[in-house]
């Protein structure tokens, strides 16, 4: 066995049990470990990070894909919190204001920053928080489970929806800019979604079903309507949206 | 390498075959096999390219209190011929080795087994290198670091560069050096990358096969068979 071999067996080997922990239990990502795949179990090199175990993980540096098509995090487990610690999740999509109207992006995509949809019902209880999502081929964030927790993202310049969630989830501080579909839609009632600034999207700002709490937003100039809440039993109160 | 291996298996059959049909061929297939094999050793072997930089933080207890926060010089080995375990047309993953973290040329980290990334992506072009390993401290930790060219005009593809000036433009990059206990993150740039010229030598097993073939072969025609 060359000298290579037996190192590269051994990389091989030590891939599948040298995901770093913290001693917090916190895994990190950067884009060498995105791209060398083992993050947790199933996940391959290259994108799109697989987390497929339920746990907390942190960016330690910027992930970019390689184009619009390319999911960047694709989480298939329940209780999953990612922390983007400051850095951003990148794609190749640049939204450009278009006069009045909202975004005008190029290219387009299925790719998705954080992608929890799972196939189906969607991942519950996942947790993004703090950093930046642009240039997705469609969402930054599409979380079709219930409890997820948006808070701290600025999801700016997609080739789709800004941020995608499921029910009984908390939406809150987000900026949500430029993004060729909605700004934040909730597809199912019972979020809260406070405190956002969603400007110039090209679909609507905020779209909820109800029953939901939609207060204390910055919401204005997005192309199909600022809010739309659909049902009864919605609060919507204290945004700035004309 | 493994396909090497193959490939003589494969010569060594078809050889085996010409020997009982028409035994005045049976130098071409080995003859042929002894220029491939050569060729290809002569091209594999291991590279080693060295870097400088700088710590410019430790996140965890600033600076001066678990490292200085100065000088870095590393090292890491690579197989020429490193095979590219990324299916992906435009991101390579290669096997490292021997990877060497020094502050102010005081050892700091080392790592056995590491990988080297190549990305060639459409709006930016990267090179990496990734080892888990043990600090001075006794910490496991990850030792990153990440080149760029928002161009994209560094790689024309996802193989491996030989030589390090092709990532000359790539500088200054980033790394980070994080330990599992948290007892240290350390961040910095690499200011500078270069090869360390070694002499290309054929792998001792890819040689010993080889005699074994050709001893083989030789056995074949000069023993004759028992009657």
């Amino acid at each position: 066995m060359s000298w290579f071999q037996s190192r590269w067996l051994a990389l091989v080997w030590a891939g599948f049990s040298c995901t770093l922990y913290a001693v917090d239990g916190v895994v990190l990502i950067d884009q060498n470990r995105a791209l060398a795949g083992n993050v947790t179990p199933g996940d391959t090199a290259g994108f799109p990070v697989t987390i497929s175990v339920s746990g907390s993980y942190r960016l330690s540096g910027n992930l970019t894909v390689p184009d619009a098509e390319t999911t960047a995090i694709l989480v298939t487990a329940d209780n999953v919190t990612i922390d983007l610690n400051g850095f951003s999740i990148i794609g190749p999509v640049v939204c450009a204001p278009l006069g009045p109207d909202p975004a005008s992006c190029t290219p387009f995509g299925q790719g998705v920053g954080v992608d929890a949809r799972g196939g189906g019902s969607g991942k519950n209880n996942l947790t993004v928080v703090n950093g930046t999502i642009r240039g997705m081929g469609a969402n930054a964030v599409f979380a079709t489970g219930k409890h997820a927790y948006i808070e701290k993202v600025r999801a700016v310049s997609n080739g789709f929806t800004g941020l995608g969630i499921g029910g009984d989830a908390i939406v809150t501080g987000n900026i949500v800019i430029l993004n060729s579909g909605a700004g934040i839609d909730v597809f199912a009632g019972r979020a809260t979604i406070t405190g956002n600034t969603v400007l110039s999207n090209d679909g609507f700002g905020i779209r909820t079903s109800c029953p939901s709490v939609v207060t204390g937003n910055v919401v204005a100039n997005n192309f199909s309507g600022n809010i739309s809440t659909t049902g009864i039993g919605c609060v919507s109160v204290n945004n700035a949206a004309p | 390498m493994p396909h090497h291996s193959l490939h003589m298996c494969a010569l060594d059959r078809e050889s085996t075959k010409k020997t009982k049909m028409t035994p005045p061929k049976l130098w071409v297939s080995p003859l042929a096999g002894l220029l491939l094999l050569s060729a290809i050793t002569a091209h594999a072997g291991p590279i080693t390219f060295t870097f400088t930089g700088s710590v410019t933080a430790d996140a965890i207890n600033g600076c001066g209190v678990v490292v200085n926060c100065g000088a870095v010089t590393g090292s890491y080995t690579f197989d020429s011929a490193a095979a590219d375990l990324n299916p992906s047309l435009n991101a390579g993953l290669y096997a490292a080795a021997g990877i060497t973290f020094s502050i102010d040329a005081t050892p700091f980290f080392s790592s056995p087994d590491g990988s080297i990334n190549v990305a060639n992506f459409a709006a930016v072009d990267q090179y990496g290198v990734l080892a888990t390993g043990t600090a001075s401290n006794l910490s496991i930790a990850v030792f990153s670091f990440l080149l760029t060219d928002p161009t994209a005009a560094a790689f024309n593809s996802d193989a491996l560069p030989l030589n390090a000036s092709a990532l000359t433009p790539m500088l200054p990059g980033a790394f980070q050096l994080n330990a599992a206990d948290d007892t240290f993150q350390l961040l910095g740039t690499i200011d500078n990358i270069s090869s360390v010229s070694t002499s290309p030598v054929p792998e001792p097993g890819t040689f010993w096969l080889t005699v074994a073939f050709v001893a083989a072969i030789l056995l074949r025609i000069y023993v004759p068979a028992p009657r």
